[in-house]
């Protein structure tokens, strides 16, 4: 079997067809995970920014933002991947999917690596300015990834 | 069902508004307007519900509620002002799509009463934050709003979602 037909044959899959309301489902749940995603990425970004809860620890409100944002990670990712089967011959022929998929790499190693270490450091020791960095990357990458990830069905 | 506002109201939107046409017709102009519009709207919704999870007692538990609200609210604003602007101009490129979807009714509803509970919060619940602000013996009417403001807005987002579905349209009847 070609890709293609491969990709096809992922669209044909019994469960996702059993129903036309499976898709706009998982597709709702989608986009509530990306909701509570996005938040738990800003509350940290904003916070590195000096925007919100400046009395309080860099490391503290990342450690109360982290599970929500593996949660809605999570969230993402199980309902994105029915989602991309029930549209995959559109998608992999689609350039923003790519660039969605790729930037999404990239986000998640810097989000769950260097961000992670760098709001865990202790804070003297890094100089504002790159906290600040970090947060103005951080939110580029992911307003970019949700953006592609709407723009893929439209375009 | 009944719309809120008179067919006849949109029906004179949709031809007359300036720009309108521009906007319904330009090839990129759909996909920018409901791109934006769903990208602010999800960064609005996370931000109140890192409110409102702190409200209920299960997040943000590091921080007092009254510091967590204060400090995001104007970010809250600044994104519901965005959303607002890019839905506003979705509307205001297809008045005639939007009124006779019943989804799109539904999610303006929903906003209203999200404003309510938000409101209601403030006057009632919100006036002895200085009592259970820092630790998590959080009053049962409080809980209630937070829990109210997290289903309302998930609400407001899946009804926005659900008005890009042909379903529950009604564009061909007169009411």
């Amino acid at each position: 079997m070609s890709f293609i037909e491969y990709m096809y044959a992922l669209e044909r899959t019994w469960f996702l067809n059993s129903s036309v309301y499976i898709i706009p489902g998982f597709n709702l749940v989608h986009l509530l995970s990306m909701g509570m995603f996005l938040g738990a990425l800003w509350m940290v970004d904003l916070r590195l920014l000096g925007g919100v809860l400046t009395h309080r620890p860099i490391a503290d409100v990342e450690r109360d933002a982290h599970p929500w944002l593996v949660a809605g990670f999570l969230g993402l990712f199980l309902t994105g991947i029915p989602a991309f089967m029930q549209t995959a011959s559109a998608q992999v022929n689609n350039p923003v999917f790519y660039t969605k998929m790729g930037i999404l790499l990239i986000g998640l190693v810097f989000t769950f690596v260097v961000r992670r270490k760098m709001t865990q450091a202790d804070e003297g020791r890094v100089r504002p300015i790159w906290l600040k960095l970090v947060a103005v990357v951080s939110i580029s990458l992911w307003v970019t990834v949700a953006t592609a990830a709407r723009l893929i069905m439209l375009l | 069902m009944i719309p809120v506002i008179p067919r006849s109201i949109f029906l004179w939107l949709d031809v007359n508004l300036p720009g309108t046409i521009f906007l319904r017709e330009s090839l990129y102009g759909y996909a920018a307007m409901l791109t934006s519009h769903a990208v602010t709207m999800g960064i609005f919704f996370g931000l109140i519900l890192m409110m409102d999870l702190r409200l209920v007692g299960v997040g943000s538990r590091r921080s007092s509620f009254s510091e967590l609200q204060k400090s995001l609210f104007p970010w809250q604003m600044i994104f519901m002002v965005l959303s607002s602007i890019t839905g506003i101009l979705l509307l205001y490129s297809q008045p005639m799509r939007y009124y006779g979807k019943a989804f799109f009714w539904m999610k303006m509803g929903a906003i209203a009463l999200a404003g309510l509970n938000a409101l209601a919060f403030h006057l009632t619940a919100y006036r002895s934050v200085a009592v259970w602000d820092t630790d998590l013996k959080i009053p049962a009417a409080a809980k209630f709003a937070g829990v109210a403001s997290i289903v309302l807005w998930a609400l407001v987002l899946m009804f926005g979602r659900l008005t890009a579905y042909e379903w529950l349209t009604y564009q061909y009847f007169d009411f």
